[in-house]
């Protein structure tokens, strides 16, 4: 067959999503918008640390919220109780979000007229961390229950995050975490990472990751 | 799951291409595929039959060729493969590693018969 070629292509396959990612940054950034995504495993309370946020901030800042779940829209009712605007996006079986569906999630919820779009990603501490969602800036949790030996395994999470928030303190006596040796571990990864240890039920600790918050958005508007 | 995103990214790619080159149909396609990459290429075979469904590269053949890990030790700057060591360095028994190679995905060709003229 004449007409039959090879065409040497050469490209990362994930070059797309990295360069639609940036281009959303430059427009929130436009927009004068901070957006903030948020990863964790199940059940490390993002949800409620989101609220708990979302109520130490409303008064000062416009807020709205995009829950990621593979289904359901239980997380996006409950934080839409705070008042402010939450809508759901579903990944239909993905395990995270990449930054296409960010893009679809923001033109949802408009990003003119808010300061701070929380991003709540998929609960997977795997590969969300594999995927540019385009947002401002990144923070992670991890529940003392899970164990602090979670960035020798998830080391990828650990070393691109900006924040680290430490949940669920309050439950401490009860577990064997070492809040040393998680610090050491995520600091060798990741030298410039903010850590607050926090409790989203009692709401110890948050004054620290508040204010580290306020700070984060006033710096990218 | 991340690889039926990743089949879609590759799969778009390849059409963009296969387009700006006057292409009939897609022949086959071939990847590149890092060791370290955290992608199963299993699932990437798997999933490629149904993604590419009613597009020109309907019934192409996707090629899987393995790109294998490399770091570089930073304790005595030995170049080792860690899948093959189990991490640690073969010369030092070292754990502190830079990596060099081993984590990416590649589209790195695609064969298409052209549209013939006229």
């Amino acid at each position: 067959m004449d007409n039959v070629r090879i065409i040497e292509i050469k490209k990362s396959v994930l070059d797309n999503n990295d360069k639609a990612a940036d281009e959303l940054r430059e427009k929130l950034k436009a927009d004068r918008t901070c957006l903030m995504n948020l990863m964790s495993s199940p059940g490390s309370g993002k949800t409620m640390t989101v609220i708990r946020t979302i109520n130490a901030l409303k008064d000062e800042l416009k807020i709205g919220v995009m829950e990621a779940d593979i289904d359901s829209d239980v997380d996006a009712v409950k934080v839409a109780e705070t008042g402010v605007k939450a809508i759901q996006l579903h990944t239909g079986g993905m395990c995270h979000l990449d930054a296409y569906m960010t893009e679809q999630g923001l033109s949802e919820i408009g990003t003119k007229d808010l300061d701070l779009i929380i991003l709540e990603n998929v609960g997977n501490l795997v590969c969300p961390a594999e995927f540019d969602t385009g947002a401002s800036f990144n923070v992670m949790i991890l529940s003392i229950c899970e164990g602090h030996d979670k960035p020798l395994k998830y080391p990828l999470m650990f070393s691109i995050v900006q924040a680290m928030l430490i949940n669920k303190i309050d439950c401490a006596e009860h577990f064997d975490f070492d809040l040393d040796k998680v610090t050491a571990y995520a600091k060798k990864l990741n030298p410039d990472i903010a850590i607050f240890p926090i409790s989203a039920k009692t709401g110890q600790g948050f004054e620290a990751w508040v204010e580290w918050l306020r700070n984060k958005v006033a710096d990218s508007q | 799951m991340h690889e039926m995103g990743i089949v879609v990214s590759f799969v778009n790619m390849a059409k963009e291409y296969a387009v700006k080159n006057n292409a009939a149909r897609v022949l086959k396609v071939v990847l590149q595929l890092g060791e370290i990459s955290g992608i199963e290429a299993r699932y990437l075979t798997e999933f490629y039959p149904v993604v590419v469904e009613g597009s020109i590269l309907e019934g192409s053949e996707l090629v899987i060729e393995t790109i294998p890990a490399s770091v570089f030790c930073t304790d005595c700057a030995t170049t080792y493969n860690p899948v093959i060591s189990d991490l640690k360095c073969p010369t030092c028994g070292g754990e502190h590693c830079d990596i060099i190679d081993g984590r990416g995905l590649f589209i790195k060709e695609i064969g298409i018969e052209e549209k013939s003229d006229g």
